[in-house]
């Protein structure tokens, strides 16, 4: 449910431009981070609500007088309400059952493990805790949301940023940006992630993580540069199975698209491998590999 | 008294003669319908239909317009959603049916399957309607029709209550007509049903549920080009 209120906030504010800053922000101002309070990373299994609410039912009325109908709708209504959210819930505890092999991991794993593994000191992108606000420069106030898909390989982020300058309360930017890493091709998945008290599902997240933040900074000061009918369905690799995406094309680079859909969001989306990466993309040089 | 025998057994044929005709099941492409190279195989499409939106559920004439009235900025976003990549699933088959070493004829106009005279035949597998007209003019060993009977945003009701979030749809069949024994060589119905991510309403321009519409076309879409291509 909290899922769906960030989404929603998502929504909503990727169609509003970004506040006129109070300056212009220079384009070397050191960013800094703050991610939710929360002890625990908010990790879910991948969901699917296709086949929800699944055919019509039929219902009669037989109450006499124009009230009694009134007092029968209602119920009826209530009656349907509760079972599409009894519906939904049980959709989502049984997609968060993938996640059961990684319990142990999960419950150790914190938002300060995850900004360290992302941005270590040297990085000069500090994590300034929870609610924090920087003395200069722009501040990332993050709220990620990890999901881990059905096959169990691969891992999504969804992380709502809203960017701050110093010293003000409006923010700069706001928006949701998605990054799918490529699925892994091992025996056993679960086995994978799980190795090393959860070694490798920590790195990925960690990887996802870095990876949004980088296309917040890249393109929170940007201007806006959407081509009205640019529009196209994008055909990518989520875990093992394919996945669409409508979107508008904004760069492509070894393997991957980064891509704006119709909520405004950004998304970093692996694509199909057709041929075998070019050596730009396996160089000291090359973007992280997700 | 006769007259009476007679009005009730007409009746009777009429009812029993929905039963006799059983709509065709799903039949996997084999590999006998591309074996032999060089055919010249028709691709059809029926006239696409509007892009609206659908209530089933809600087909009684007041619950109909209770569902309409709920749900009229749906609606009227709904018919601004562009289906160009269902048009352009023609191009795509007769690209797929080229690598296959096939001679496929795109035939332009849209196919009105049910102004085609009935065939009668009660065979397992043989074609409910006769398209020898289309045989004879693009003189053609094969046809692939895609038939889309219904192309947009469908919403689940019981009466005057919805019981569903709405789902982008794409619903029809795909089938291919072997003209030598007028039979199915491959028939597939297609009923796409894609949900929004998170939440659905979010007028006026329904983000969430414009990509699950467009999901549901590329499902269309891949359904019959994944065959084609392996």
């Amino acid at each position: 449910m909290a899922c769906h209120h960030i989404i929603a906030l998502a929504a909503l504010l990727a169609g509003t431009p970004a506040a006129a800053a109070a300056e212009p922000v220079p384009a070397d101002a050191a960013w800094s981070l703050s991610l939710p309070a929360e002890e625990k990373i908010d990790f879910r299994g991948q969901v699917n609500f296709d086949k929800a609410g699944q055919g019509p039912g039929a219902m009669l009325y037989p109450t006499p007088g124009l009230a009694g109908f009134i007092v029968a709708l209602a119920a009826h209504a209530a009656v349907v309400k509760g079972q599409m959210k009894e519906q939904r819930s049980e959709i989502q505890a049984d997609a968060d059952r993938i996640l059961v092999p990684f319990r142990k991991t999960l419950d150790t794993f914190s938002y300060g493990e995850l900004a360290e593994r992302a941005f270590p000191a040297a990085s000069g992108v500090p994590w300034i805790g929870s609610g924090g606000r920087p003395q200069s420069g722009l501040l990332i106030a993050s709220s990620p949301v990890f999901y881990m898909t059905q096959d169990q390989s691969a891992l999504i982020i969804d992380n709502t940023v809203a960017v701050f300058q110093a010293g003000s309360e409006l923010p700069l930017y706001t928006n949701t940006v998605r990054v799918v890493s490529r699925a892994v091709e091992v025996e056993n998945e679960a086995v994978y992630w799980q190795r090393n008290d959860g070694q490798r599902l920590r790195e990925m997240s960690a990887a996802l993580y870095r990876a949004s933040v980088e296309i917040v900074r890249a393109h929170a000061l940007a201007p806006s540069t959407s081509t009205a009918g640019a529009q196209r369905s994008f055909r990518y690799q989520e875990g093992k199975s394919e996945a669409v995406e409508r979107a508008e094309p904004i760069s492509e680079q070894c393997g991957r698209a980064l891509v704006r859909n119709l909520r405004g969001w950004l998304m970093s989306i692996p694509l199909k491998r057709m041929r075998a990466p070019a050596p730009e993309c396996a160089g000291p040089a090359a973007p992280p590999a997700l | 008294m006769t007259f009476r025998w007679g009005l009730l057994l007409a009746a009777a044929t009429v009812f029993l003669a929905g039963c006799a005709t059983p709509p065709q099941a799903s039949l996997p492409m084999g590999y006998r319908p591309f074996a032999e190279p060089g055919l010249r195989i028709g691709i059809a499409m029926s006239k696409l239909p509007k892009v609206d939106t659908r209530f089933p559920g809600a087909e009684w004439p007041l619950c109909h317009a209770a569902a309409a009235l709920a749900n009229a900025k749906l609606t009227a976003h709904a018919r601004t959603l562009p289906a160009d990549d269902l048009a352009g699933l023609k191009d795509d088959i007769a690209e797929a049916l080229k690598l296959k070493g096939q001679l496929p004829v795109v035939i332009d106009e849209p196919l009105a399957v049910e102004q085609l005279p009935k065939t009668g035949s009660t065979a397992r597998n043989a074609v409910s309607r006769d398209y020898s007209s289309l045989q004879s003019k693009y003189r053609l060993d094969k046809l692939l029709v895609v038939e889309l009977t219904e192309v947009g945003i469908s919403r689940p009701y019981s009466s005057y209550i919805p019981t569903g979030e709405p789902k982008g749809i794409v619903s029809g069949m795909f089938y291919m007509v072997n003209f030598t024994d007028h039979s199915y060589e491959w028939y597939l119905p297609v009923a796409q049903q894609k949900s929004a991510q998170g939440n659905w309403d979010e007028a006026p321009a329904f983000p969430g549920l414009s990509n699950a519409f467009f999901q549901a076309i590329e499902g269309a879409r891949q359904a019959i080009l994944q065959p084609l291509a392996n």
